[in-house]
């Protein structure tokens, strides 16, 4: 008999078995390998609907277990962890992965890799999931491995490409700094607290009776995980790389879910960072600055996903900001919705791509609003949504961290409001450009048209989730029953309406009369529009960190290594060997009479030796 | 009339070995080199012979009889090789014989 | 059973002897000879894995051939240790045969010659004697020697002088090192000759204690003979110029395996002789020199554009996690450091197999001139890409459990010095990150390059060879209790004594877990709500009468070591 217990590790197993099946059978049958991963996928989010239910109605899910590692010492167990969190998020996570995946069937029709793709993306659910339901935190880091490695994979999809294969390995390489930090809070937290299973931990760690200090660099080290893994400022640089994926890698990995993680693993580790408020503090003020600086760079872009990406970024730092807060439930209301509309514009950013045969700078655009119905009006929802209008879904989730903040920490919610005023603005200003008014570059947006129905399907679903998701805050309610939000009266609500609005106005002012290009946002920032542009150098400051620090310690270590090999080897070993060989060899001299003279002596020595 | 003893045979016997050893040791030129050894070889003759007659027996002789002829077989070798060699390299001066340095 | 275990030992051995009496018809004839053995010694040693008793500790399939009287027997026979250096060396042994195409030039000297390697591989492994380990390790550095000279490519213009420079470097190092373990050995032999059988040694310590100073000397010797092989940091020189110079089946069995053998005789052979009172001291020294192999040699590691010089310098380097194992002298380290022996070896030898795969067919050792092999022979680039996956420390392959366990009990030793050299470890994890993945970007993505377009997709034979690798790096990823089921035994198995002051050398571990605080812990590691098919707790290390002290304070993060 499945119990429901059953049914969480086929959950997590099922997308496993399909890639496994993908990657070593169906390689050479596109269809049957899209049909393995959606099937997977959808099978999940039809029994994480199962799952749901139950947990709504209070009823205890236990997933069978397993001693996977015993040491005598040590153990650890794998096991899952079902409750409203991961039940929540189980749903976000496979639901939107199935549109994704029904998506992807469109986007990627015709690919020479279509079969390696859904092996990928299926590799990427079993790792996502396995994140959420992770019981632990060798469990959690193993598949926080797991999903870098996916998305190592999926950015790099087309690997033939240089720019794809380097974003791959970038995103990898800051994934692992991030990592770094991580582990060593595990270390620490499992070697302080004696368990890595976060419902012993959740309820020991208060009790432990541990230093200001200990507790500020367990949690400041796990923080550098989510640092990492959401991309926050400093570690954000490979996230905007990562746009060289395909499409729906970048709806579903970097907006949806992969970079959600690290918000999800900070809300499930709530009790950690709870102990120590300077780094709450730091963690909010680190997803603030992020929202602020990815806010004001999405503005200077052209690519329209790169837009998308800052964006991104920037909402991540929004939830980041709550969680530093201490409202982890305002973090998980907007993370849910976020996936929502951001799959949402990506989607829609990925029909006009194809649309427009591969073309992504907004500035060859415009027009396509006839052209594309249906992309258009999902798009603009995720706009409004995205931007905060009422009653859309993004409209109650900022808000409720905006109010939070108002309770909290004030300066962060002047840098919030400035930070969804450029939201307003930027995205306005590229759905301005892509869609309205007339085609700028007639070759390339003259002769669009809609997308099929597989790609446009998904992108009504997920419009039609992004307007409902935020209503009677629902959501909250489900993850903590006794949410409510904080009341500053409906005058402040209009106060946060008017922001973005503002933001869209602006853009219509500046881009409504068809520019062509940036040239009146150019001269109206000046320098700041050059800084904006190139990210504020921040990449190139760590290009050099990378090449001549790092490479320069290399350098000196070789030249080292090269004095002692010299030292040791040829003074050492070797050539104490050769010096005593040398010294030896000089009585070889060849010289016969040499040879005689030694016979003789040698034989005299022994003579007089023997007739002692 | 000095009465001579088989100390006396036996001082020429060592004085001739002596000599002999300089010879091979301090001479550059391999056919002298192969004098001193007939001389080293005729010195242990001398003392053989020497002590077989005050010994009052015979194995001396023999034995030096046995060294004439061996003495001789390897001075026909010997001199064989250094002819090859002096006709290999056109000098006699076993210090140019430096093949097998170590 | 244990007539199986001589048999296997025996068998490449004595192929090699009949082999030499076969006339060299064809060069492959020999590279078959060597395949088959090799090949029934796997399925052997596998044989004999599956039938290792989980539950017991100490050695099995024991048997004793007498050597030189009572005091030097030739005793054979696997524990958990052992068994997985063992099942190591005929895997690589095997794969070596079947991955090794580069040997053109009398094969037959070579194959036979690595039969005795192989043999001599397995028979360190399953040897119960410290005075026949040394021979055995001796004595594959020797041969080793010959094939790296007779058979290697250094790659450069002026070959076979680099190639002979290497192997004299090697060769010299590496017997100065054996030495010295020598002189360990008699210095031990003299003190208590009973000592220098592992299964004896804890009684026959206990019957005449070493005194510390000559405890401390063994040690010292011991580590440094086998740090040569081990490649610790400073006595690494010779390795990373003789693993680039060697033929592919002797890289892969060198950095495969050779350099597992030296880590296995610190782990089971040196460091249970030393007394309690050096251990931080020792623990400081192997510390140093992981934080050394892993950060320095490391950094130079990124300095490579030669792919085998790469693949040589980042084996090197991680050397360095098995030192930081050696370093926690607790058991959670020790199982880390078995479990590594297995998984640096398989992995050391996969990359080394792969690149060799690709050097033959090019000739070209430099990684720009490759590019796009992803394109070119798919299943290469894919199996590349996962070993490089796997040496980084994916999860799903054995290296990842192992460098976990290994920085655990490390970091649980305690001390602040020990979690820092424990940060430079997972920083040693970034650096492996960024130097190999950028050899993957640079051989496996991108455009197709003119020398890849000479690349074709193996035979089945060598997919088949790397295939095997693969799975058992996955094998012990997915399932580790394949190996810490036998592994968790064998380290209280070493003297199940009553912590008496741990002067003795079974003492070691207990009084170290102790003072570490992990002995009396509570099991780490999570279990579900209401776990429903957890297995039991197992007591904690040894068993035996340990000083009851339920509940330790947990040590605060500034040590007090």
């Amino acid at each position: 008999m499945l119990t429901n217990g059953h049914l969480v590790w086929l959950i997590l197993f099922a997308p496993l078995l399909a890639a496994g099946a993908i990657m070593l059978f169906t390689r050479r049958l596109p269809r049957v390998s899209a049909a393995l991963s959606i099937g997977a996928v959808v099978l999940g989010f039809a029994l994480s609907l199962k799952l749901f239910v139950a947990v709504l109605q209070g009823q205890p899910v236990v997933a069978p277990s397993v001693v996977w590692l015993d040491l005598g010492v040590l153990q650890l167990t794998w096991a899952a962890t079902v409750d409203r969190l991961s039940a929540l998020m189980l749903l976000v996570v496979t639901g939107v992965g199935a549109t994704i995946h029904v998506y992807s069937l469109g986007y990627m029709r015709g690919d020479a890799g279509f079969a390696r793709f859904f092996g990928c993306l299926s590799l990427f659910m079993f790792s996502m999931l396995g994140i959420v339901l992770a019981a632990n935190f060798i469990q959690m880091f193993i598949f926080w491995e797991l999903v870098g490695v996916s998305s190592y994979l999926l950015i790099g999809f087309w690997f033939e490409r240089p720019s794809a294969a380097e974003a791959g390995k970038k995103a990898f390489n800051v994934n692992r700094i991030g990592d770094f930090g991580f582990l060593l809070g595990i270390l620490l937290v499992g070697s302080v607290a004696g368990t890595f299973n976060f419902a012993e931990l959740a309820a020991k760690w208060p009790t432990l009776g541990l230093s200001a200090g200990t507790l500020a660099l367990a949690a400041g080290l796990i923080f550098c995980g989510a640092v990492g893994k959401s991309a926050q400022f400093p570690l954000h640089v490979w996230l905007p790389d990562a746009m060289e994926g395909p499409t729906p890698v970048s709806a579903l990995i970097h907006a949806a879910t992969m970079v959600a993680a690290g918000v999800y693993m900070l809300c499930r580790v709530e009790w950690l960072l709870v102990a120590s408020p300077e780094i709450m503090n730091l963690i909010a003020w680190t997803g603030g600055l992020t929202a602020l600086m990815a806010a004001s760079i999405a503005v200077t872009q052209r690519d329209i996903k790169r837009i998308l990406a800052y964006s991104t970024l920037s909402q991540l730092g929004y939830m980041v900001m709550a969680v530093g807060l201490g409202a982890t439930t305002e973090a998980m209301f907007h993370l849910t919705t976020h996936a929502f509309f951001k799959a949402l514009l990506f989607l829609g950013a990925g029909s006009v791509i194809i649309a427009l045969h591969h073309e992504q700078d907004i500035f060859k655009m415009g027009g396509l609003a006839r052209k594309m119905p249906v992309t258009f009006a999902t798009f603009l929802i995720g706009t409004l949504a995205l931007g905060g209008v009422w009653p859309l879904s993004g409209f109650y989730s900022k808000d409720a961290i905006l109010l939070a903040e108002m309770d909290k920490n004030l300066p962060l919610l002047v840098l919030a409001l400035v930070t969804a005023g450029l939201t307003g603005f930027y995205m306005a200003r590229a759905l301005i450009v892509a869609f309205l008014g007339q085609a700028r570059d007639e070759k390339v947006a003259g002769h669009a048209h809609e997308s099929p129905l597989v790609v446009t399907l998904p992108l009504v679903l997920l419009a039609v989730l992004a307007v409902v998701a935020g209503w009677h805050d629902e959501i909250p309610h489900f993850l903590k029953p006794e949410f409510h939000e904080h009341d500053h009266g409906s005058l402040v609500l209009l106060g946060f309406l008017a922001i973005p609005l503002t933001g869209f106005a602006v853009a219509a002012l500046l881009y409504g009369r068809g520019a062509k290009d940036d040239a009146v946002l150019r001269r109206l920032l000046g320098p700041l529009y050059t800084l904006l542009e190139n990210k504020f150098y921040v990449d190139e400051f760590y290009l050099f960190l990378v090449d001549r620090v790092q490479g320069g310690l290399a350098a000196v270590c070789e030249g080292v290594d090269f004095i002692v090999v010299r030292g040791l080897g040829v003074g050492g070993v070797s050539g104490l060997a050769q010096f005593a060989g040398w010294c030896v060899r000089q009585l070889q001299g060849g010289y016969l009479r040499f040879y005689l003279l030694f016979t003789i002596l040698g034989i005299a020595a022994v003579l007089i030796w023997v007739g002692r | 009339m000095m009465h001579v003893g088989l100390i006396h045979y036996l001082a020429v016997s060592g004085a001739l070995f002596a000599l002999g050893l300089a010879c091979i040791v301090l001479r550059r030129n391999a056919l002298l080199v192969f004098m001193g050894l007939e001389m080293n070889l005729n010195a242990a003759n001398l003392a053989l012979v020497a002590f077989s007659r005050y010994g009052g027996h015979a194995e001396g002789q023999v034995l030096a009889t046995f060294i004439i002829a061996i003495a001789a077989a390897e001075v026909a070798i010997g001199l064989a090789i250094i002819v090859a060699l002096f006709r290999q390299r056109s000098s006699m001066v076993t210090d140019l014989l430096r093949s097998l340095k170590g | 059973m244990s007539d199986l275990l001589v048999i296997t030992v025996l068998l490449p051995l004595a192929m090699a002897l009949i082999g030499v009496t076969v006339p060299h018809f064809s060069g492959r004839l020999f590279r078959l000879i060597a395949q088959v053995t090799t090949g029934l010694t796997l399925v052997a040693s596998l044989v004999l894995f599956a039938h290792l008793d989980r539950a017991q500790a100490g050695v099995q399939f024991a048997s004793i051939h007498p050597w030189l009287g009572q005091k030097l027997q030739f005793t054979l026979g696997l524990d958990g240790v052992s068994a997985l250096g063992f099942v190591l060396a005929a895997l690589v042994g095997f794969a070596g045969t079947l991955l090794g195409r580069d040997v053109r030039t009398r094969e037959k000297q070579f194959h036979l010659l690595y039969l005795v390697l192989v043999a001599g591989a397995l028979g360190a492994f399953a040897v119960r004697n410290l005075f026949f380990f040394y021979f055995f390790m001796e004595f594959e550095v020797l041969v080793a020697y010959v094939l790296i000279a007779g058979w290697g490519r250094a790659g450069q213009p002026d070959d076979s002088v680099q190639r002979e420079r290497a192997a004299l470097q090697l060769s010299l190092f590496a017997s100065a090192g054996a030495l010295l373990a020598l002189l360990g050995i008699l210095v031990l032999f003299s003190f208590a000759p009973d000592a220098l059988d592992l299964d004896a040694q804890a009684a026959a310590l206990r019957q005449t204690p070493l005194p510390a100073a000559a405890a401390n000397a063994i040690v010292l010797l011991l580590a440094v003979g086998f740090g040569v092989l081990l490649s610790a940091w400073p006595l690494h020189i010779w390795a990373p110029p003789a693993y680039a110079a060697a033929p592919t089946a002797l890289a892969m069995f060198s950095a495969g395996v050779l350099k597992q053998l030296a880590a296995y005789g610190l782990l089971r052979l040196a460091l249970p002789l030393l007394p309690a009172a050096s251990a931080p001291l020792a623990a400081r020294l192997l510390a140093a020199a992981a934080v050394m192999n892993i950060l320095y040699l490391g950094w130079i590691t990124l300095r490579q554009t030669d792919g085998k010089k790469l693949i040589a310098w980042a084996s090197v380097s991680h050397a360095g996690y098995l030192l930081l194992g050696l370093a926690a002298l607790n058991s959670i380290g020790a199982q880390g450091v078995a479990l590594m022996l297995f998984a640096s070896g398989v992995s050391a030898a996969l990359l080394f197999g792969l690149w060799g795969l690709l050097e033959t067919q090019t000739g070209r050792r430099e990684l720009a001139a490759y590019g796009g092999l992803a394109r070119r022979a798919p299943f290469l680039g894919v199996v590349f890409t996962m070993a490089v996956l796997a040496a980084l420390g994916l999860p799903g392959f054995a290296n990842f459990v192992s460098e976990i366990l290994v920085l655990l009990g490390a970091w649980l030793h305690g001390a602040l010095w020990m979690r820092l050299a424990v940060a430079a470890g997972v920083w040693g994890l970034v650096l492996t990150a960024t130097y190999f993945l950028r050899a993957v970007r640079t051989v496996c993505f991108g455009p197709v390059s003119n020398v890849t377009a000479k690349v074709v997709e193996p035979h089945a034979v060598e997919k088949f060879a790397l295939v095997l690798l693969l799975i058992g790096l996955f094998a012990a990823g997915v399932w580790p209790r394949l190996a810490t089921d036998l592994t968790k035994h064998s380290f209280p198995s070493f003297g199940n004594l009553p912590a008496s002051g741990g002067n003795t050398r079974a003492g070691i571990f207990q009084a170290l877990d102790n003072e570490g605080g992990v002995t009396r812990r509570p099991p780490l590691g999570g279990r579900s709500v209401a776990p429903a098919g957890t297995r039991e707790t197992h007591s904690a290390v040894g068993g035996a009468s340990s000083p009851a002290n339920p509940s330790q304070p947990e040590p605060n993060l500034a040590g007090k070591r």
